[in-house]
């Protein structure tokens, strides 16, 4: 007899749980199927599970395919199965590819084929909607997106367009998507949601169309380069009754919610400085250092180093003024934003062609926090204070690159369940279109000189 | 003949300098001068000097040269006095408060021959020199912008935070900082722009002041608090990497940090162990 083991979460239980258990049972006899409790999820890295255990059992269960189930509540647990009950053959899906391979000295380790587009026809138990996602851009941050899928419940990622044949084929191929070139509106039929990850300058098109398809939106930064065009969208949106969200990840990590909120809390008196810096010395020919209109140090980071100080003193600002390092065709590869608010001032920095310590330092009447690169990615802060022995460092919790929780809210706030829209509101987004409007302004003006 | 050297002020700073390493140099501290003549002599027992005294005449008689640790309004007044006697001159920063007055003082010494000097202290550790070096030999590139913080929480009954023509953060910390942009950047800065915090006063709690450069390749920035703390370094950025200084009790570090497109970061650790940035 052959014995086969599988793993899972099976959240949201959808066809294309039932199509891997289907090929699953066939590689064998006897098929165990192991299902994740939250506690083991919520370590592994997978974020907002909405079934609870019994619930994705009893999903299983109905099915008709597991001769046997067990939970899966700790790290190494795999081994100790594959060896208490004699399997013959591990295998997941394909997403998975390489994880498992040290199995291999046990067992035949078996990775199966993903099937993307899935239907849910499926007699569903859960309020929470599957939500298909369309990819827009083939890119490297698309690339990312889809590895971080798998930790997200309820998106599941079923078709790219890219409208450069060549450059989305080969990401077709490696993620088993089939890639869109031509008709953006048909590409959005069949759909209910957009991941925007295409060149800066293409961003509101896109993401304007697909609102107005009545499709929900995730949009990398920037969403728009103007206000008015953030606030079109923002009104569409509204109409067509449907979710906008700007990826701007840090937002939506848990550790810079915490930062800001330590910050807030008075343990470094009243905040008197703000300095958040991102510079990154970028490949010669990559976009943002080869295309001087929408490449460039602002357009790349600002989002991210305006952000803690929108969080902080608001969007209300006295006064704003860039300082900028333009190369010779008018690119700039280094900037400074310096805001001046009733109670405060603040500077942001982003550099694609200087290099600085990217910092985020919260200055205060009685002491300051300090989060080192990559605070972005918000994994450790400290507080300090006028005495250099008095320290006192901050660990939050940080899973894979971060976009997994940008990806969560996204699908929470779908599903009506989100009630996190604080994170990142829209009038900062319009704050930020309007500090983006005037710095190209202002480099527009000075090409014309 | 050993140098015969007097302290004007008897203050923390005074008191720091008497206590500092003497040792082989051919300097006596002779005397100290305060208008209070208890402090005086308080000070000249402590350190063993032969004379604390509130009496001018007898101060100058007994020193060849001075430094002054007294409150800035007082700075250039003494500076005067000293050059006029003949007295070579180490003065603490800020030195005086209007460029004209600096100028006049810094003729006066060149007219008698004698040396002024500001007690920058950043300019003659030897840390700071080889962090020149590295500059000059163009570890992290050309350098594009140049920052500075330094911020030292007061008590707010303090002269620093009282003194209205004189205390505030940018005069009493600000020196050290734009010391360093502009022996980095250059002292060719086209624009210098304060932003400002004060207190009920009026007195600067918090400053920010930033340089821009007439050919738009740099920048630099000085950040001074006496009611804001914040995180004491020196930044030099760079089109290759930067430099990072960050200031600990009783020694500095210098990270040098060198990034290239593409490639792993590089990082270097430079162990000071005099105060780069005090």
């Amino acid at each position: 007899m052959t014995k086969v083991i599988t793993y899972g979460t099976f959240d949201l239980f959808h066809q294309g749980h039932v199509n891997l258990l289907e090929r699953a049972k066939k590689l064998g006899d006897y098929l165990i199927v192991g299902v994740t409790t939250e506690h083991f999820d919520e370590a592994r890295g997978k974020i907002n599970v909405v079934d609870s255990c019994l619930e994705r059992i009893e999903n299983v269960r109905k099915t008709g395919l597991a001769d046997e189930i067990i939970i899966e509540d700790h790290a190494g647990q795999k081994i100790e199965d594959i060896q208490k009950h004699d399997i013959d053959i591990f295998t997941v899906g394909s997403d998975w590819v390489g994880t498992f391979d040290y199995l291999n000295t046990l067992c035949k380790v078996i990775y199966l084929e993903r099937t993307p587009d899935i239907s849910s026809t499926l007699l569903r138990t859960s309020h929470f909607q599957i939500v298909k996602v369309g990819i827009v851009g083939t890119g490297r941050i698309a690339a990312r997106f889809m590895a971080e899928e798998k930790y997200v419940s309820g998106l599941n990622i079923i078709r790219a367009f890219n409208p450069e044949s060549g450059s989305g084929s080969s990401f077709g191929k490696k993620h088993g998507l089939p890639v869109w070139t031509d008709d953006y509106e048909k590409f959005l039929k069949g759909i209910d949601a957009v991941y925007i990850a295409s060149p800066n300058e293409t961003h509101y098109e896109y993401a304007r169309k697909a609102v107005n398809a009545g499709k929900h939106v995730l949009c990398e930064n920037p969403i728009a380069l103007n206000k008015q065009d953030a606030s079109e969208l923002f009104l569409q949106a509204e109409k067509h009754d449907v979710v906008i969200l700007e990826g701007i990840k840090t937002a939506y990590c848990p550790g810079f919610q915490q930062l800001i909120n330590t910050a807030r809390s008075g343990q470094i008196g009243e905040i008197r400085d703000i300095e958040a810096c991102f510079t990154r010395l970028a490949d010669p020919h990559a976009r943002e250092c080869t295309d001087a209109r929408y490449g460039g140090a602002f357009l790349e980071y600002a989002a991210y180093t305006l952000l803690p100080i929108f969080k902080l003193f608001g969007t209300d600002y006295k006064e704003v003024k860039f300082h900028s390092i333009y190369r010779d065709d008018g690119l700039d590869l280094y900037t400074k934003i310096d805001l001046v608010y009733d109670q405060g001032m603040a500077t942001a920095k982003c550099g694609v062609g200087v290099k600085t310590e990217g910092q985020l330092v919260i200055s205060g009447s009685t002491g300051y926090i300090l989060a080192e690169s990559p605070w972005w990615l918000t994994k450790k802060y400290k507080l300090r204070y006028e005495d250099p022995n008095k320290v006192e460092i901050f660990e939050p919790k940080f899973q894979g690159d971060g976009l997994r929780y940008e990806m969560g809210e996204f699908a929470a706030q779908i599903n009506k369940i989100g009630k996190n829209k604080y994170l990142l509101t829209q009038n900062e987004i319009m704050a930020m279109s309007e500090i983006t409007e005037m710095f190209i302004l202002k480099r527009l003006k000075r090409e014309s000189v | 003949m050993s140098v015969r050297l007097g302290i004007i002020g008897t203050g923390r700073i005074a008191r720091r300098f008497a206590r500092d390493g003497w040792q082989g140099l051919d300097v006596r501290l002779n005397a100290v001068y305060n208008p209070h003549q208890n402090s005086a002599q308080a000070y000249a027992s402590d350190y063993g000097l032969q004379t604390g005294t509130d009496d001018r005449d007898e101060f100058i008689k007994q020193i060849d040269a001075a430094y002054i640790a007294s409150p800035t309004a007082f700075h250039g007044a003494y500076i005067r006095w000293l050059l006029n006697h003949g007295k070579h001159v180490l003065c603490e920063k800020p030195m005086v408060l209007k460029k004209q007055e600096a100028e006049e003082l810094f003729l006066l010494a060149e007219e008698r021959h004698l040396i002024l000097m500001e007690a920058v202290k950043t300019a003659y550790c030897p840390g700071f020199q080889a962090l020149l070096k590295l500059i000059k030999e163009k570890r992290i590139g050309e350098i594009r912008d140049v920052e500075a913080c330094f911020t030292k929480l007061a008590d707010p009954g303090m002269r620093e935070l009282a003194d209205r023509e004189f205390g505030g953060s940018m005069t009493e910390l600000g020196t050290y900082g734009c010391f360093a942009v502009l022996k980095i950047a250059g002292c060719d800065y086209e624009n210098i722009h304060f932003a400002v915090q004060r207190n009920a006063c009026g007195i600067d709690l918090f400053t920010k002041t930033s340089f821009q450069y007439k050919d738009g390749t740099r920048m630099g920035l000085v950040k001074s608090g006496l009611g804001v703390k914040s995180e004491g370094e020196l930044i030099l950025s760079g089109t290759h990497g930067y430099i990072l200084v960050r200031g600990c009790t009783n020694k500095s570090l210098v990270i040098l940090r060198l990034y290239k497109p593409l490639s792993r970061m590089k990082t270097c650790n430079f162990i000071l162990h005099n105060n780069v940035f005090a």
